[in-house]
């Protein structure tokens, strides 16, 4: 949690003037608040709760940043930020999941075999995606930007359109191409 | 693909998505003539652009996550201080009371155990017990529930055995702790199961029983797919099997306890050798927990805990050393275990032992097909109406299964949900029931469900302070109901739904809820317990609608609630508690016109606990529960006033009766069992 509610305001603010310290404190605070977030809303959907995932976002913004102060453009960047810190955080995840199905060393006895097999589709298809769009992101920043709010952060076509300055129109052009181009190597692979 | 190449790519196939399929051969073979990479790239592209599946979802849908609070975290009004042990199924912190200023232990359950989180938050709040770890508060924040849980400052008797053997007084003095913590257990109905030096704390004040996490109603088929949960190295051979647990799996895993507490050891690494320096006495009955047929083993904890208290009073004999033991049959069931890791196995969810409880009977009315019930179906129209008799109880398979079972007469459940249910109140057709649930977050809200087990409950408050005692007005229309926290009083809401409305501010409830409430016939009161600022309790009447309040009973010292208005209006049934909850009788008021009440009449005169009062439909006799309080036995009782007649209990509601309700119309009785605060029912109670 940020020490005051200002906190990442004020590093929102300095990111913007230019000073690049400002994005290393801010990363780990909201690393800290998206996990436990995450944690809140994985529980939630367990309990039967519909998951809406892009509420963690909005609320790691609000938590983080103080309601009042959350004006547009704090908010576009810091879903920017968000973006790629869930990206993070999933990717890790998936890694430690997949490293345990391969090691087999984490995976406990108590862990019911239905429940694993649920769960193991989707580290996998994270890893493969966040691999795949290494590549995309190569040729075009921008997709990749696009894919992580869409995708990893779990933001509706508006509020990545928002959070990227970008026309609604443009990011569901943009969103259709990254994932046609995505399924499409996913699929058959590289051509 | 360099960056150029793949605008181009991005730009050709998005202006052929923008045109008709029919159109998009040819535009494609304009725009690509002569580089069939590209072509063959954005045709790819086009084949995968339709349709649902990969990044439909977001990433995280359906991952779960284990998320570890940190340093100064809050959870509620409890700080982080720090992280004080993770097993496989949640992380326990030490964490301060910022409130009381005093330091608690904080279970937080992953997700996928958060089941047993509500199992473990029943089976504890059912058992106040000085050698079971007690629990303070159930709490929610941001989707993690958690148990707020006494702070044992001390080891645990894991680590304690690291450092070698426990003396044989400590060993006694330990094992009857354990031994009473579990028999308390037992004596509910529920069982351990995951008993182990690690779930043991060793604390100033003696032995802490932990982690009922695994803890499960005996035969009350709670456990979810069948699985057999616990820990390998203290299972016992018929939980091997895949059998299910009962009350002597913990009197095995017991056995093995008391034997690693004597020789420093676990058990599957004994040598006879080792077991000789133990007492005879002890390695006897150590001997007798362990024999791999469960019929052959102590057949109850209580009989452990009395040969381990006789022999702690009795100085053993000079120079008694055994002679060599009978542990053959021990160490064939030893020799299973070691490995120390929690193992789950699949199994069929059938029981292997033919029985039926309370918990897996299903009420049968409204035409319902009565469930599992297994022998001794559920009463019909025919059952003999007398319940002042006693009950025949069969004999019981162990001494885990509830009593009384068998009779004409039996509880079935009534609502069974995560979370504590209390509280019932019959609406005046006898359709519906209102009652009080904690669904594991927030606080108890306000429910009402048609009686039928089959319905789904609906909510009328929103659960986000404590909300008990609803009580219908005689129209059905409202409830009234009891609210703690902030603003305490007496709230009336719509039973069509809608917001509640203050009707009286009350002073703030002492330790004992006193959730009763009545509601009188002419629909013109709300009959409550409310407090004088001198700390006695009063019957008050609340007006409905706008006025003052009326104090219609005296007492300063003591407590009275669980008013009760007969179902023909004339009277007002009360407990009067001589001084704080306990002692307490039952007292009757005759209201006169108006509610005004014109002579008291005492009923009964047992000086005992008693925790609610309902009337029969013909308004001469009235059933309460009463008991002890220290233990947190009451029963069902039932009195006659006209003609007057002395308490009869009756046993066949258990010995953990609360709020018991009955229907204007009979028929029915329902209660809160305390043991597992689920709401309970008995047909044709008359």
């Amino acid at each position: 949690m940020a020490e005051s509610p200002g906190e990442v305001t004020v590093l929102l603010a300095q990111m913007r003037s230019g000073r690049k310290e400002a994005l290393d404190r801010l990363l780990p605070l909201v690393y800290d608040e998206l996990r436990r977030l995450a944690g809140r809303y994985m529980r939630d959907e367990r309990a039967g709760h519909t998951l809406q995932p892009t509420a963690l976002v909005h609320e790691a913004f609000l938590r983080l940043a103080g309601e009042d102060r959350a004006n547009w453009r704090n908010r576009a960047q810091f879903m920017g930020v968000a973006g790629q810190l869930m990206r993070r955080i999933l990717v890790d995840y998936a890694r430690k999941r997949h490293a345990a199905k391969r090691g087999g060393s984490l995976v406990t006895l108590d862990e019911s075999a239905a429940k694993q097999c649920a769960d193991m589709a989707r580290p996998e298809e994270i890893l493969e995606v966040h691999l795949t769009l290494e590549r995309l992101e190569r040729l075009d920043p921008q997709q990749g930007k696009l894919v992580e709010l869409r995708y990893f952060a779990g933001l509706s076509a508006e509020e990545t359109a928002e959070a990227m300055g970008l026309s609604l129109r443009a990011v569901e052009r943009e969103w259709t191409t990254a994932k046609a181009w995505l399924r499409a190597q996913l699929a058959e692979g590289a051509s | 693909m360099t960056a150029e190449r793949w605008q181009r790519v991005k730009q050709v196939f998005q202006s052929a998505r923008e045109r008709q399929p029919q159109d998009r051969d040819g535009f494609l073979a304009v725009e690509t003539s002569g580089d069939g990479e590209l072509r063959r790239e954005v045709e790819k592209m086009l084949r995968y652009v339709s349709g649902t599946g990969l990044l439909d979802r977001p990433a995280w849908d359906g991952l779960q996550f284990d998320s570890q609070l940190p340093v100064g975290a809050r959870l509620g009004p409890y700080e982080i201080l720090e992280e004080a042990g993770a097993g496989g199924m949640g992380r326990v912190y030490k964490a301060r009371d910022t409130r009381l200023g005093r330091t608690v232990a904080i279970k937080v359950l992953n997700a996928e155990f958060s089941h047993r989180f509500q199992t473990e938050a029943r089976a504890i709040s059912a058992l106040n017990h000085p050698h079971v770890c007690g629990l303070y508060d159930i709490g929610e924040q941001d989707g993690t529930a958690y148990l707020v849980m006494e702070y044992v400052e001390g080891e645990s008797l894991a680590a304690r055995l690291g450092r070698g053997p426990l003396g044989v007084e400590e060993v006694l003095r330990y094992g009857a702790e354990i031994a009473d913590a579990l028999a308390a257990a037992h004596a509910q109905g529920m069982v351990h199961r995951d008993l182990k030096p690690a779930n043991i704390m060793i604390a100033k004040s003696g032995a802490k029983v932990l982690d009922f996490g695994v803890a499960q109603m005996a035969g009350g088929g709670n456990d979810s797919g069948g699985a057999v949960a616990g820990t390998l190295a203290y299972m016992s051979p018929s939980q091997l099997n895949g059998n299910p647990a009962d009350a002597r799996s913990d009197i095995f895993a017991l056995g093995i306890v008391l034997s690693e507490m004597a020789t420093g050891t676990h058990a599957a690494s004994h040598s006879p050798a080792s077991l000789q320096s133990v007492p005879a006495g002890l390695s006897d009955l150590i001997e007798r927990c362990l024999r791999e047929d469960a019929g052959q083993r102590v057949q109850s904890m209580e009989e452990v805990r009395r040969a381990l208290e006789r022999m702690r009073s009795e100085p053993p004999p000079a120079g008694t050393r055994r002679r060599k033991p009978v542990w053959a049959a021990v160490l064939v069931a030893m020799a299973v275990a070691g490995t120390g890791v929690t193992w789950k196995a699949t199994r069929p969810a059938a029981p292997a032992v033919a029985r039926s409880s309370p918990a897996e009977r299903r009420l049968s009315w409204e035409g319902k097909v009565p469930g599992s019930g297994g022998n001794g179906g559920p009463s019909t129209a025919s059952a003999p109406a007398s319940v002042a008799a006693p009950i025949p109880q069969v004999a019981r398979p162990s001494v885990a299964v509830p009593a009384s079972h068998a009779g004409p007469l039996f509880p079935a459940v009534l609502a069974s949900y995560p979370g504590l249910e209390r509280d019932p109140s019959f609406s005046p057709d006898g359709r519906t029931i209102a009652f009080s649930w904690h669904a594991g977050q927030g606080g108890y809200g306000i429910y009402v469900r048609p009686v039928s087990p089959d319905a789904q409950p609906r909510s009328l408050t929103d659960g986000s302070v404590e909300d008990w005692g609803p009580a219908w007005s005689p129209d059905g229309r409202s409830i009234a109901f009891r609210r703690g926290g902030r603003e305490p009083g007496i709230y009336r809401v719509p039973t069509a739904g809608g917001p509640a409305r203050l009707l009286a501010p009350i002073a703030q409830q002492g330790h004992e809820t006193l959730p009763q409430m009545s509601w009188s016939r002419d629909g013109k009161w709300i009959a409550a317990p409310d407090r004088d600022p001198g700390g006695g309790t009063q019957i008050h009447l609340f007006p409905a609608g706008p006025g003052e309040k009326r104090r219609i009973t005296s007492n300063s010292t003591g407590t009275d609630h669980a008013p009760a208005f007969s179902p023909d209006g004339k009277l007002l049934a009360y407990v009067s508690c001589v001084a704080g909850v306990s002692p307490c009788d039952v007292y009757v008021l005759e209201m006169g016109p108006d509610s005004l009440p014109k002579r008291q009449r005492r009923i009964t005169h047992e000086g005992i606990y008693i925790r609610g009062i309902a009337w029969l439909p013909d308004s001469r006799s009235l059933v309460y529960a009463g008991g002890d309080r220290s233990s947190g036995s009451t029963y069902l009782w039932r009195v006659a006033l006209n003609p007057p007649g002395s308490p009869q209990r009756l046993d066949l509601a258990g010995a953990r009766v609360r709020h018991p309700a009955i229907p204007l119309a009979g028929g029915l009785l329902a209660y809160t069992n305390s043991g597992n605060w689920n709401l309970m029912a008995i047909e044709n109670f008359r």
